[in-house]
């Protein structure tokens, strides 16, 4: 997934480590589940990703669902990031 | 030769209330025994209701110096087994002690892990509750039933996740069945409403924020209950002889596995254990007039169950109620097989389909008569009742009507 904002990159970068796929396959309208990547193992991540960037992912928000995209799970993690820094500001 | 196997006592312990009595009337009445958690703080989750056995006193029940030994869990396995042979009469009377077996669901002592650890990683205390390890053995139920009641034969507990106590129930009906056992006293109980548990839960994200509603467009996740049910199951003729009431009769078993996943359902593998069910009781599809579904509320769960019954049933699921009580009395995980049997069996003697409590909106994926936010009176005769456990272990019960 290209892209120019250091933070984006650095989830990106997380995810692929993650889930042991190559950051250039992580696209933005590529559904995770045909990165292999079963609910369960979303749910992982998702676990994951809220332990290395301190942040908590809402149950309800738009991650709970069969149908999640590269884009929407890393636009999602980048914006809840945004909003901490903001916070803490 | 087979022996046939009748159903001679009930007992139960839910959100809908304290015995059979209550169990039915809720049944019946429609009650939702869901609401906002006293027993844990809560303050910390967002998922705040659950379905809590309310109004329970260990102490009216157990010892003082029984209770640090029992935990809730235990507690609840007791008393439900008690209720179920004071209903049964004397069953026990003239056994041979090996003739006589409990079998019934393995659950930890969850309420033991929490406290003593707890005490131990946040309190800092130097050791635990003496006796942690027997409160939280998942055979400890199973065993103190042994003790309570006065049983020395076979006597087990078995783990299958949320088809635990159907296991245990199908298993005891083997037992009795193939002329092994004459009397067995079976079920499970079950309470993981504790801080680390309830946590633990809502990691996995399937817990609903608002409610329970199985087969509804709007289902969110399941709702976490604590309870017990207990069946006394008993060599049909030796029931008759002794002029036991006779609530129903236990007619089949059926098991599969899906070898897929440790948490989604496959739909394939929960239509064979009711495909099984129902060979093993030597019924046609078309002649089972309700299904006591496993409806769990979550999203995945319903439409895979819903897709399993198509394919069971065929054009007969448009005429076949299909009703979740975990609507009413929340999920109690290794419990909600021998609750969901109770029910299962309140209903064919009584005559009504319980209902599934609240159903917002039609969801095409769900195209069940799920008997929506009412029970129904109906003279039903045949029955089965569905559990279907994460890790993919199927356990599916079929009962008749018992007409004497």
């Amino acid at each position: 997934m290209q892209t120019d904002d250091p933070a984006v990159a650095e989830i990106v970068e997380f995810i692929s480590g993650e889930v042991g796929v190559d950051s250039s396959l992580l696209t933005p309208e590529t559904p995770v589940s045909e990165l292999g990547i079963s609910s369960l193992d979303l749910i992982e991540t998702i676990f994951k990703l809220e332990s290395r960037f301190g942040i908590e992912i809402p149950n309800d928000g738009p991650l709970n669902g069969n149908d999640v995209t590269v884009g929407t799970l890393v636009a999602h993690v980048a914006e809840l990031l945004a909003a901490q820094k903001a916070k803490l500001a | 030769m087979t022996a046939r196997v009748a159903i001679t006592g009930l007992g139960s312990l839910s959100a809908l209330g304290n015995d059979v009595a209550a169990h039915l009337a809720g049944l019946r009445a429609g009650t939702v025994g869901i609401g906002e958690t006293q027993g844990v703080d809560v303050s910390t989750m967002k998922t705040k209701i659950s379905a809590e056995v309310r109004g329970f006193t260990p102490e009216e029940h157990f010892e003082p110096r029984q209770l640090g030994l029992i935990d809730r869990t235990s507690q609840f396995a007791v008393v439900v087994a008690r209720q179920a042979l004071a209903d049964a009469g004397p069953a026990l009377e003239g056994v041979a002690r090996h003739r006589a077996g409990a079998i019934f669901a393995a659950s930890v002592g969850f309420h033991a892990v929490d406290d003593s650890y707890h005490k131990l990683y946040a309190d800092k205390a130097p050791r635990p509750h003496p006796f942690t390890v027997p409160r939280a053995m998942p055979s400890g139920q199973v065993s103190h039933i042994t003790m309570d009641l006065g049983i020395h034969g076979p006597a087990f507990s078995i783990a299958s996740a949320c088809s635990s106590a159907s296991h245990a129930i199908g298993t005891a009906f083997h037992m009795i069945r193939s002329g092994m056992l004459d009397v067995a006293v079976s079920g499970g109980a079950e309470s993981q409403l504790t801080y680390g548990m309830l946590k633990s839960w809502e990691a996995l994200r399937v817990l609903a924020p608002n409610g329970c509603h199985p087969f509804s467009k709007d289902r969110a996740g399941l709702v976490i209950g604590e309870g017990g049910g207990a069946v006394v199951l008993e060599n049909m003729d030796r029931a008759i002889a002794r002029g036991a009431t006779i609530h129903g009769e236990l007619i089949g078993f059926g098991m599969s596995a899906d070898g897929m996943d440790i948490t989604a359902p496959d739909m394939a593998s929960a239509a064979d254990s009711m495909r099984f069910a129902l060979e093993d009781a030597g019924l046609a599809p078309e002649q089972v007039d309700y299904v006591s579904a496993h409806g769990t509320a979550t999203v995945l769960n319903d439409k895979t169950e819903t897709a399993a019954l198509r394919h069971v049933f065929g054009d007969h699921l448009t005429r076949l109620p299909v009703s979740s009580s975990k609507s009413q009395y929340g999920h109690t995980m290794n419990a909600s097989g021998a609750l969901d049997m109770v029910t299962t069996v309140l209903a064919l003697r009584e005559g009504f389909l319980p209902p599934t409590m609240g159903f917002n909106e039609f969801d095409p994926e769900c195209d069940i008569d799920c008997v929506p936010n009412a029970a129904r009176n109906a003279p039903i005769e045949v029955a089965i009742s569905s559990s279907f456990a994460f890790g993919g272990l199927n356990a599916v019960l079929a009962l008749r009507r018992y007409n004497g």
